[in-house]
């Protein structure tokens, strides 16, 4: 028991360095630009599949679970409105980031880690390159960048699924549908949803590179490494978005 | 510069390291002419990765001098440190090919990440294929690292150690987990290489047989020490039991 709250702690201290260190290194040159374009075309293309197929399914589901109840009430016509808002704040940025923390975050990792066993990391140090910028600083970056564009794509066509059973079901044509979900939609809404998309990329790569970076135990630790980086960036998902909605309650209640 | 056959390249004096309580390097001394090849041998675990690591800068030494091509390595900062790599070659035990990479963008790597001295004459496609060349290996300048063998993966890393043309080339285990045919010819191409870009080399092997072919002389470390050195020829002969230990077993 003492040992696990010894070792939780160290972990935390650890990361907490790394992401130091990423700050440290982040602004001074020199600076891998095309490294981080193709960072970012590799995460977005990674996971747009999924995130995209997802965020469908779970606008089409939302909308099944939640019609009967609002028909027993009366209250369908609340459908797009309660939909979008659950959707746009809640649903569509955790949903995506645990997307991502088990498609980029777990890559991430074992990537690095394989490169690590491999010596590729010490052979990128030995060329006169800073592997922590190369490899951690473009990655984090371009998760941080790209998670936000995902989690509005997922908004999006969760929306969308969600229209096409309400038209479905209760014949709202798409133009109503969305006209009611943004009437009711703000930037209060919108706006803490997207920042706290940014944290949820950073949390997910920074896991995933801290973890692959500091693999040990050769192929055996790969494996590990990523499956770790999962979990605590998952856990990591869940606090952020805990802290970021009791934020965001006190700006609503203002 | 290199024409000065007596120049010092690496000056190695009282290295010191240690992992914890495993004392790797106690002491050790060595030193390495312009142009000359040095095989350095012992057994595994006796720190021959360690110490030419050390001479590059990517572990950390706990006491004594390494000074590399006049620059005391500990002192460096990084900056200074990567500009020492630009001339000193490195070929890792497991070739250490980018895996995301093809094998031209492996060859391109250290000469975008060195554009000074990648400018010139010769274009960057041209150098990558002169490399390519040298190594036999030009018909795969457009495959993945995972469309290569074991083999022709060394031959790639060679020819990514050799395109910056350095003054040093480090070795680590050159021949290790090839068959002993492979070996060879590994052996004789990275003597053919020595030959044409008259690098001074530190080769770390337990290989007797590429010793044999690409060095001028053998370093045994021993308990983290330069145990005894001489020409293979005059080591072969040696009635010291940890001599005998190395030559019984070819």
């Amino acid at each position: 028991m003492l040992r696990g709250v010894k070792r939780y702690f160290n972990i935390t201290g650890e990361i907490s360095e790394f992401s130091l260190r990423y700050f440290r290194e982040a602004f001074l040159p020199p600076y891998e630009f095309s490294e981080f374009l193709r960072q970012c075309f590799l995460i977005g293309n990674k996971s747009i599949g999924l995130v995209g197929s997802t965020g469908f399914i779970m606008g089409i589901v939302l909308t099944l679970q939640t019609r009967p109840t609002l028909v027993e009430f009366g209250a369908e016509s609340w459908m797009p409105s309660m939909v979008g808002i659950a959707i746009v704040r809640e649903i569509g940025p955790v949903i995506t980031a645990l997307i991502c923390a088990g498609k980029v975050g777990s890559g991430i990792s074992a990537e690095l880690a394989s490169m690590k066993v491999t010596e590729q990391i010490d052979a990128m140090e030995v060329s006169g390159t800073n592997p922590f910028k190369f490899l951690v600083i473009t990655r984090v970056t371009a998760a941080t960048v790209m998670l936000p564009v995902l989690v509005v794509f997922a908004d999006l066509v969760s929306l969308a699924g969600s229209a096409i059973i309400e038209y479905a079901k209760g014949g709202v044509t798409l133009q109503l549908y969305f006209s009611k979900v943004f009437e009711f939609l703000t930037f209060g809404d919108l706006v803490p949803s997207i920042i706290k998309s940014f944290f949820f990329g950073f949390a997910i790569a920074i896991v995933g590179c801290y973890k692959g970076f500091t693999s040990s135990k050769g192929t055996e630790g790969v494996g590990r490494t990523a499956n770790e980086a999962v979990v605590i960036s998952s856990m990591l998902v869940f606090i952020l978005d805990f802290i970021a909605v009791l934020i965001s309650d006190i700006f609503y209640e203002l | 510069m290199r024409s000065d056959r007596n120049e010092i390249v690496i000056d190695i004096k009282g290295l010191h390291k240690s992992f914890g309580s495993n004392h790797v390097l106690r002491g050790f001394d060595f030193q390495l002419q312009n142009g000359e090849n040095v095989a350095v041998l012992g057994k595994s675990g006796s720190g021959k990765s360690v110490l030419i690591k050390c001479i590059i800068g990517l572990i950390t030494i706990d006491k004594g001098d390494l000074i590399v091509l006049g620059r005391s390595v500990p002192e460096l900062s990084r900056k200074e440190m990567d500009l020492v790599r630009r001339d000193v070659g490195f070929l890792f035990q497991g070739a250490a090919l980018y895996d995301s990479m093809s094998v031209r963008e492996n060859l391109e790597f250290p000469l975008r990440r060195h554009r000074d001295q990648a400018r010139g004459e010769r274009s960057m496609q041209q150098r990558v294929e002169e490399a390519l060349e040298s190594v036999g290996l030009l018909h795969t300048i457009n495959l993945m690292p995972s469309e290569l063998s074991g083999g022709m993966k060394k031959r790639v890393a060679l020819a990514r150690t050799l395109i910056l043309e350095p003054k040093i080339i480090l070795y680590d285990e050159p021949t290790g987990g090839l068959d002993p045919i492979t070996g060879r010819e590994i052996s004789y191409l990275i003597k053919e290489v020595q030959e044409r870009y008259k690098a001074a080399a530190v080769i770390i092997t337990h290989d007797l047989p590429c010793a044999k072919i690409t060095t001028d002389r053998i370093v045994i470390l021993s308990e983290g020490k330069n145990y005894i050195e001489g020409s293979y020829d005059v080591l072969e002969q040696s009635t010291d039991s940890v001599v005998q230990e190395f030559f019984k077993t070819i």
